[in-house]
């Protein structure tokens, strides 16, 4: 048994994720089969690159069914990046396709939203978070602290409640994080965030082990 | 204010060392890259580019094993490329740890490459990189890391190459690289009135004031440094010696870099009230 499952659907930046997991003693495991995700203490669903892709890998792996199930154990979920955003019900990404609908909103686009631009605009680059709550796997981050954001679009949930930070590109406020029930999802990269995402790592080690 | 700004070490390899050369050429030994990645990751990189810089022109890539080791311990952004040709390359180098990947001769020769890896990857991971030189008065684009000229003018292929879906562009100016003399401020200027993409400046940057300089003719969302930071390491002290001679390059081209007396600290430090910056 793992602690952590880092949710393989054939896209995204795995070997980080990993990385950064063996780092703060997590051991972990690059995996799309249900039974070692199911028995694992937490799982990741990283990712970069297109949202409609990324649900096609998953519908064609059966994994849409698994994170469904791992949902109702209450174990921790974490999502990052593009993982975040495929717990969402929707993105207009390439003229809008469904995803998981864990969590009430939508995934809209930087370029239209920031800059006035219809073409994809990438806001990459580090970024102050603003820490909005208490009690999840932030806390030991300091308040604002720099994290590492590369995406296109970003969540905008139903219920601004569950926004964990805050994050600015051209002065516009946008959600760059959530906690919705046993979901915590990060818009920016934390293993590549240095230092200070680590504790994000950290946390889930500290989380994980409190709820043996 | 400038947007936020990345200040990001270049690395190049050959043979598994760091070299750095003058114009793209006479490559010099430096050291073990990790020893300088170790101290750029501590010191407050943003990102780190490695480029193999013999790969196109062997048709090769060995940065594979480097990339993995880097990415156990480092945790930034890890921009890789040099020789990398297809999807499955790509692919190979995303699974050893990189985060992002970029191309230049494999581009400049097969145009579409762009627009297939950009539609399969994302356009945050493919970024495209540019080797400018300058004849007359106008830029062209260079292939095979400077070796080889081509007609393809830097304006067009600018253009192009956004339009082709990537995310991010690398310009290279060649005849400032490895000088210590300052970005090209033309160069600057025209590329920011081009595209409207992020792009990477980089190429002979000697001083802080080179840094301000440049930010008065474009908004880049990086900076990468080579010659700047890594002589300024050895003057230092901060790696072994240099396994091939090139300390004659450092004694004399001491005017040129503020050697030992700049590093990644004092430029962000320099910079945090004109840009947006990380401070660690």
């Amino acid at each position: 048994m793992y602690d952590v499952a880092i949710i393989n659907f054939e896209m995204g930046n795995l070997y980080s994720v990993n990385s950064a997991c063996k780092k703060v003693g997590l051991s972990s495991i690059i995996s799309n089969e249900e039974n070692i995700i199911l028995e694992s203490k937490a799982i990741i669903l990283p990712g970069v690159g297109s949202f409609s892709q990324a649900m096609q890998n998953i519908k064609k792996k059966k994994l849409d069914d698994i994170l469904l199930k791992f949902f109702k154990t209450k174990k921790p979920i974490v999502g990052i990046c593009l993982g975040m955003q495929l717990f969402f019900e929707r993105s207009e990404e390439l003229g809008g396709s469904d995803g998981l609908g864990l969590i009430e909103g939508e995934v809209i686009p930087n370029g239209k939203t920031f800059f006035k631009q219809n073409n994809d605009i990438l806001n990459i680059g580090w970024n102050s978070i603003f820490l909005k709550k208490e009690n999840n796997l932030l806390k030991y981050c300091a308040n604002p602290s720099q994290m590492y954001f590369i995406h296109s679009f970003f969540c905008n949930p139903k219920n601004k409640k569950i926004i964990t930070s805050t994050s600015k590109i051209n002065n516009n406020v946008f959600c760059s994080s959530i906690n919705y029930r046993n979901i915590e999802c990060f818009q920016f990269h934390p293993e590549k965030s240095g230092i200070e995402g680590l504790k994000i790592y950290s946390s889930l080690k500290e989380k994980i082990n409190s709820s043996q | 204010m400038s947007k936020n700004l990345r200040i990001i070490p270049k690395i190049d390899i050959k043979n598994f060392n760091l070299v750095k050369g003058v114009h793209l050429e006479g490559l010099r030994v430096l050291g073990d890259p990790k020893v300088f990645i170790k101290h750029y990751y501590d010191s407050g990189a943003d990102e780190i580019i490695y480029h193999d810089v013999v790969a196109s022109l062997y048709g090769r890539n060995q940065l594979e094993k480097l990339v993995s080791r880097t990415a156990n311990n480092v945790f930034l952004p890890l921009t890789v490329g040099g020789g990398i040709s297809s999807i499955d390359g790509i692919q190979n180098m995303l699974a050893s740890g990189a985060d992002r990947i970029f191309a230049n001769t494999a581009f400049i020769k097969n145009p579409k490459l762009i627009n297939e890896t950009v539609k399969y990857f994302g356009s945050s991971t493919i970024v495209a990189s540019i080797e400018t030189i300058k004849k007359n008065g106008d830029y062209y684009c260079s292939i095979d890391f400077g070796r080889e000229e081509t007609q393809l003018k830097l304006d067009e292929w600018l253009v192009e190459i956004q339009d082709r879906g990537v995310g991010e562009i690398i310009v290279t100016s060649i005849d400032q690289d490895g000088t210590g003399r300052g970005f090209d401020l033309k160069l600057a200027e025209k590329i920011s009135k081009k595209i409207y993409i992020p792009f990477i400046i980089n190429g002979g940057f000697g001083e802080l004031s080179h840094f301000d300089e440049v930010l008065n003719y474009c908004e880049p969302s990086g900076i990468a440094i080579g010659s700047l930071l890594h002589y300024g390491l050895k003057t230092n002290n901060l790696f072994s010696d240099l396994e091939e001679g090139n300390k004659d390059f450092i004694n004399k081209n001491k005017k040129y870099f503020n050697f030992g007396k700049i590093n990644l600290k004092k430029i962000k430090n320099y910079l945090k009230n004109k840009a947006q910056i990380r401070m660690i």
